[in-house]
């Protein structure tokens, strides 16, 4: 909600540089920064489940939006085992918030994103950056991902045991 | 309107809407300006990043510059006309537009000045000669001019400049007897010739001088050895000697102090609103088709720092903006110190081309080289004839 020191007219200012750097796919406009990533949600109706509740067959997915945002990934974290090298990577996906309003799209724990190659599931969604201190101008979401092996999706076919 | 530059305008909508494109609309109505205000909206938006980079500015800030900018390239060439012309100017007219006008030098502001000297030396000047006259009585010789005329016939304090109380001139008593020194009647009628007339006495060809030698002797004579027929004044109380024998008028001249003193002392009474000072030289906003394309250039260079200064402004209003889990900085404080830096170079680059063509300049320049092609003249060799 605008107020005296910081106008709707402000908040607009701030969205538009905002999109100009991030990049704004939905209406064809290249940002600065320009990270492209496309969010994959569970299709809820088309996953199906046992009859404890879980998805023992795999989880459906809707189809993919891809969006612009900022992405902060971690270094590739290699751990050797006896069952040979294996990497993990948390990554965090910074959205600004707006896109999503104008996207009609909520990201949610369970969601998978597509980034560099790999896919990322939501554990953690984060909206505590709040300009001027007000919760209506709630500007971020921010989701907290951990990389998923292919063979757990059903995103794309591929070869594994 | 977005906030951004949309990539073009129309100043001859907007002026059409009634919108009054410019904050002063001092050129709107200007065809030259109109149709270049779209053009410099154009071309500096995209100097400015478009479109690359979005441009915080609309179509009325960019006119607005516009404006601003030719206003201020009006306003330094003004200036330096005023400098130089406000001589011939001071007196002039305030009705008399002189903008985009050649000035003539004269002499007006010289002689002006000058006319008081004129006043003082009693042969010209602004300030009225007036006469008066006191009554002289028998056996009187001080009079105060003050209470016998300043008082009775003036407002203020007066300043006698002549006094009409002589002696007679020697030359009436060329001939007197008893002048002691003066020719007698013989000399006179030899002296206009009538000699033949008469017994030839004597008869002597006299040059002038010695008619001058007479007079001064005559003179002298009269001062030294009998009472001095002169007088003083002090404080405006005339003394006059010697002591009068009679009763007489007598006259002098004077000039009211005030009329002397008032600053404001025109020549007629139509010359009052006139040129005073560098305030109401009639200089006014250039018109914009008349200026040349230098000009030009530089009203589009300046109008560009303009704009970029007021995307600084815009860019620079919060200090960081919020970005998706960080904040990101602007560059408004870079634009405003680039377009400060240019505007100044601006300025002082328009200044010094102005002083370097001040009328006192090119005649210096154009007696140097006056000088220098003499110089070489003298050593082209001179061709020898072998007769």
């Amino acid at each position: 909600m605008p107020g005296r020191f910081l106008p709707q007219r402000d908040l607009d200012v701030f969205t538009r540089v905002n999109k100009e750097l991030i990049g704004d796919i939905r209406l064809g406009k290249d940002g600065i920064i320009n990270q492209q990533v496309v969010l994959y949600k569970v299709s809820v109706q088309d996953t199906q489940t046992n009859m404890y509740g879980e998805a023992a067959g795999g989880k459906r997915w809707k189809n993919g939006v891809k969006f612009a945002c900022l992405v902060d990934a971690e270094d590739f974290d290699w751990n050797t085992d006896e069952f040979g090298p294996d990497d993990q990577q948390n990554a965090s996906f910074h959205i600004l918030r707006q896109s999503l309003i104008d996207l009609s799209l909520v990201p949610e724990i369970g969601d998978v994103f597509e980034w560099n190659w790999a896919y990322f599931e939501i554990n953690s969604i984060n909206e505590n950056q709040l300009i001027g201190g007000q919760q209506d101008n709630n500007w971020t979401v921010t989701c907290g991902t951990y990389r998923v092996r292919f063979s757990n999706l059903n995103i794309e076919r591929i070869r594994s045991i | 309107m977005e906030a951004i530059w949309p990539g073009s305008s129309s100043f001859s909508e907007s002026y059409a809407a009634g919108n009054s494109p410019t904050p002063w609309g001092l050129y709107d109505t200007d065809n030259e300006f109109t149709a270049s205000a779209d053009k410099f909206a154009n071309w500096s938006a995209k100097r400015l990043g478009y479109p690359i980079m979005a441009i915080e500015l609309q179509d009325t800030q960019f006119w607005t510059c516009f404006e601003e900018s030719v206003t201020e390239y009006s306003a330094q060439v003004n200036q330096f006309n005023i400098r130089e012309n406000l001589l011939s100017l001071r007196g002039q007219a305030t009705g008399s537009n002189v903008t985009h006008k050649r000035v003539t030098p004269n002499f007006a502001d010289a002689i002006r000045v000058s006319e008081q000297y004129g006043t003082e030396a009693g042969v010209g000047g602004t300030v009225d000669f007036k006469s008066g006259s006191i009554d002289i009585a028998s056996g009187s010789q001080v009079y105060d001019l003050n209470a016998l005329w300043a008082n009775v016939s003036e407002s203020g304090a007066i300043e006698v400049r002549k006094v009409f109380y002589e002696a007679t001139p020697a030359i009436h008593r060329y001939f007197d007897p008893y002048a002691g020194t003066g020719a007698g009647s013989y000399n006179m009628l030899d002296g206009f010739g009538w000699g033949n007339m008469t017994p030839a006495v004597q008869f002597m060809m006299m040059p002038i001088y010695a008619d001058l030698l007479r007079v001064q002797a005559i003179e002298f004579n009269d001062q030294i050895r009998k009472s001095a027929h002169t007088f003083e004044l002090r404080n405006n109380k005339l003394r006059i000697f010697p002591n009068p024998t009679s009763n007489y008028k007598l006259w002098f001249e004077y000039i009211v102090k005030a009329d002397r003193e008032n600053p404001l002392q025109v020549p007629y009474s139509g010359s009052a609103d006139v040129v005073s000072d560098y305030s109401n030289v009639p200089y006014n906003n250039m018109e914009y088709q008349f200026i040349n394309d230098v000009g030009k250039q530089w009203i589009r260079k300046y109008g560009l720092a303009l704009s970029k200064e007021l995307l600084g402004m815009v860019r620079s209003k919060y200090g960081s903006i919020p970005v998706p889990n960080a904040e990101t900085t602007l560059d408004g404080d870079t634009l405003r110190a680039e377009a400060q830096t240019e505007k100044e170079f601006l300025v002082t680059q328009l200044r010094e081309n102005l002083e370097a063509s001040s009328r006192k300049v090119m005649l210096e320049a154009d007696s140097e080289e006056a000088m220098r092609l003499q110089e070489k003249l003298q050593k082209v060799p001179l061709p020898i004839y072998i007769g």
